[in-house]
């Protein structure tokens, strides 16, 4: 067994949607059908070589592989993953909100120029927008969204502001409170 | 999610749980003994006339 590099996670930004499980509310991802649960890191499996043709599959490997693109996603810069707040993906489709926040990575890492792949996460800090982008979808209250991820056992926030603008969440997440 | 370009690889073990862990149920404490004030006083006993 070798040492680690790093005995600190990483801490990234990530976009979630927020879906209704149940009684609750639950974080999912923005692209892929994974859920993330409360209390439990979310762990990686290679989605790309289950969902590929047999004949275009990739050989197993444990997440991520450099030459494949799994893992867990983040970016280093808030304005990035604020992107995935106005888009819209096939999972809108079951999800109330989308909702933006700090995520710890650990396991083994792929450091970008511009963010991290993972084996390992779980949200640090969820910010709630105070209203979800345009679309025509369903949304839930804020402060009912707000409430119901503080089963995540982290700091819930609300966003104040009605814009979507990657830039001015950025501002109105205070700018780099994930690198303090 | 458009992070940039690889740089490199490595492995992070947290010294702390990264994941705030639901806590194991804390076994029933078994009722405490009763304190000497609490304690049954027995009956005094008297000499049969």
């Amino acid at each position: 067994m070798s040492a680690p590099d790093y005995i600190e996670p990483i801490v990234g930004w990530r976009t979630w949607l927020v879906v209704r499980e149940g009684e609750g509310f639950r974080l999912r991802s923005v692209v892929y059908d994974a859920l993330w649960l409360p209390r439990n890191e979310l762990v990686a499996s290679c989605l790309r070589r289950a969902l590929s043709f047999p004949w275009r599959r990739r050989a197993a490997h444990i997440p991520p592989a450099r030459r494949c693109g799994c893992g867990i996603y983040a970016a280093r810069e808030p304005e990035e993953a604020a992107s995935y707040l106005e888009g819209r993906s096939w999972g809108d489709a079951l999800s109330v909100h989308r909702v933006i926040g700090t995520v710890s990575l650990w396991g083994r890492t792929i450091e970008y120029t511009r963010g991290w792949r993972a084996s390992h996460a779980y949200p640090k800090t969820i910010y709630v927008p105070a209203t979800r982008a345009r679309h025509g979808l369903r949304a839930a209250p804020t402060q009912e969204v707000a409430l119901a991820l503080t089963d995540y056992a982290v700091p819930v926030e609300v966003l104040n502001t009605d814009s979507h603008a990657p830039e001015e969440i950025a501002a109105a997440l205070g700018a780099g409170a994930a690198r303090d | 999610m458009e992070i940039g370009d690889p740089e490199r690889t490595y492995t992070v073990e947290p010294v702390e749980d990264p994941v705030p862990r639901e806590r194991p149920s804390e076994p029933a404490e078994s009722p405490a003994p009763p304190s000497p004030a609490e304690e049954p006083i027995e009956p005094e006993r008297v000499q049969a006339p």
